[in-house]
């Protein structure tokens, strides 16, 4: 079991007290606009694209597992769903992980749903490949190759088989747009994909296609914890420069912040 | 009835979310208090769900294939070989399974003979030896019979039970702490002797064989060959990222460029000395602090999307109410 350090549960506290009080906010009728961000704007124009040349849409979550990401994966899953059931194109969307898989199967059955266009929901569009990584990626790559997909959405966590994925919708001349917070994998996508969301640009898509005051706020108070953090970081910079230049004395080492333990505070062993 | 669903969903996120963001910000204990003591437990309970989407997997795999075949539509034949393997793998997988579960029974069998003998030993005081004892030689005796069904006739192994089984018939009453001894050895001696023909049993096993054929002689090679594809897949990136379209990309080039030349060990085509510490400079200074940047950046997020989830503040995906 891992728990947080003393400075670690102080921040997670501190940011979360922000990000809590500026939704609270939001909720009291304060609104906040957001930047447009153009890939997220091509999502919409990808999903058009596809439909104009009579070829499905493509989605994969990657290996994203339950938790925060895989909501705002969804949230962007159901946007595309939307599309392509009000404008009656197909849409793929395989899983790697079964869990995945049902809230997947119930974004896509909500969003024909809310379309009204239940009976125009394919029970194949969602479907379970493997868990396995390769596996899976052999199972993307067939469909891509099978179908002809006009645009391809590659949005999540994803490892090894990123540039799989993305490589088999270059093959067959989709239009894709990727978006992930893994680190490694933002290179392979750039360089393959039509468009890339870094980071936490996947979590604002879903502030951008909906106008839920909620989700802005959100984005709002992130951007203060990011300058919070910025602060910090100047802070922490000219106390380490000057302690190495020696002009503050060692007890002003952030090394000793940093380091606490909850035994060195509560005297425990 | 909706409102109640919501009600109840949001209850229950509540509480979870609380859970797990207490147990992560204490401490692991607070005095005597310990406040994931169940933890284990918990987790094992999330499993358990998670473990019920898996029969849905199944399902969904087995649904859609079938109706490809059904239907005769592109690739059919593919889903036909997939649902062939499936089964296979399952019927095999699952044969070695009970022939696991058996062989492991029996070994249990042994080794609680063995620890039946000391309770005899030292419970001789409050109950009859005698019966004990003879209960035990006829437990032997089944257990004979259930391994010689299991792995055919076995001389040396039947003369090694018939002896155990005298042996323990002639046991005393009041039997000494070294015949008890010299027994457990026996014991031993035929524990290991039939475990070791047990997993002989189970590796030459039609099905031990053929699991090992669809695993190691199917799978992983082909997962190995889609994974050496990424070799090729690299370098057709590598060339895109060599295409001089804007400013950035230029940059791209020029800093790849650098990185590659810097990675070159010392040798013939050693450019210049400076080059490995301007490399290192970059990744150091340029790439490391960029990649920190987005790290900062999608935790914050992770963070801010996992409270309006906790608080129930999302509109989730799920939710069939438009925000107009």
């Amino acid at each position: 079991m891992e728990h947080a350090s003393p400075i670690g549960a102080f921040f997670i506290i501190v940011f979360g007290g922000i990000i809590l009080f500026t939704l609270l906010r939001a909720g009291r009728g304060f609104n906040f606009s957001i930047r447009k961000i153009r890939a997220i704007r091509a999502i919409d124009e990808a999903v058009e694209r596809a439909i104009e040349s009579g070829r499905p849409v493509l989605f994969t979550s990657g290996m994203t597992g339950v938790g925060p990401l895989l909501y705002a994966c969804l949230g962007i899953l159901k946007h595309i769903s939307i599309n392509t059931a009000r404008l009656g194109a197909k849409l793929f969307a395989p899983c790697i992980d079964p869990e995945v898989f049902i809230f997947t199967q119930s974004t896509v059955q909500s969003a024909y749903r809310l379309e009204g266009k239940t009976n125009q929901y394919d029970e194949s569009a969602v479907r379970f490949l493997s868990d396995e990584q390769f596996a899976y990626a052999s199972g993307y790559m067939g469909i891509a190759h099978r179908e002809k997909v006009g645009a391809a959405f590659l949005f999540g966590t994803f490892a090894a088989e990123s540039l799989i994925l993305a490589e088999a919708g270059d093959q067959v001349g989709a239009m894709q747009i990727a978006g992930t917070t893994s680190n490694e994998q933002i290179p392979f996508f750039i360089t393959t994909c039509d468009y890339t969301l870094l980071g936490e640009e996947l979590y604002a898509a879903g502030a951008f296609f909906s106008n839920d005051p909620i989700q802005k706020a959100s984005l709002r108070a992130q951007d203060l914890c990011k300058l919070l953090i910025l602060g910090l970081v100047i802070v922490g910079t000219i106390i380490s420069t000057l302690g190495n230049l020696g002009v503050i004395p060692d007890s002003w080492n952030l090394k000793n912040l940093l380091t606490l333990t909850w035994p060195k505070i509560f005297g425990a062993t | 009835m909706r409102k109640l669903q919501r009600i109840i969903i949001s209850f229950f996120t509540f509480i979870g979310g609380l859970y797990f963001f207490l147990e992560f910000i204490l401490p692991k204990t607070i005095g005597t208090f310990e406040f994931g003591a169940y933890h284990e437990q918990i987790l094992k309970g999330v499993q358990v769900i998670g473990i019920m989407a898996i029969g849905l997997g199944i399902l969904s795999i087995v649904r859609v294939h079938s109706k490809n075949i059904l239907g005769q539509k592109t690739g059919w034949s593919n889903s036909l070989v997939l649902l062939l393997g499936f089964s296979l793998m399952l019927a095999f997988q699952g044969a070695n399974f009970l022939d696991e579960r058996t062989n492991n029974s029996i070994k249990k069998k042994i080794e609680l003979e063995k620890k039946f003998l000391i309770i005899v030993d030292k419970e001789r005081e409050s109950k009859p030896v005698k019966p004990r004892l003879n209960a035990l030689a006829s437990e032997l005796v089944q257990l004979q019979t259930e391994l010689s069904t299991r792995l055919g006739a076995d001389d040396q192994q039947k003369n090694k039970f018939d002896e155990l089984h005298r042996d323990v018939l002639g046991v005393s009453s009041d039997f000494t702490e070294a015949e008890r001894l010299a027994l457990e050895a026996k014991f031993s001696v035929i524990s290991e002797s039939v475990s070791s023909s047990l997993d002989t049993y189970l590796e030459n096993s039609f099905s031990k064989k053929a699991v090992d054929l669809f695993s190691n002689g199917l799978f992983v090679p082909l997962g190995s060959a889609m994974f050496a594809l990424l070799a090729f897949y690299i370098a057709n990136a590598a060339y895109r990222s060599f295409r001089v379209r804007s400013v950035e990309s230029f940059l791209l080039m020029s800093a790849a460029i650098i990185v590659m030349l810097g990675q070159i060990p010392q040798g013939p085509m050693y450019i210049s000395e400076d080059l490995p510490y301007f490399r290192l400079w970059l990744l150091k200074n340029i790439s490391t602090p960029a990649f920190r940047a987005i790290f900062f950046g999608s935790s914050i997020a992770g963070l801010a999307m996992a409270i309006r989830i906790w608080f129930s503040l999302e509109r989730g995906p799920l939710d069939e109410s438009e925000v107009k």
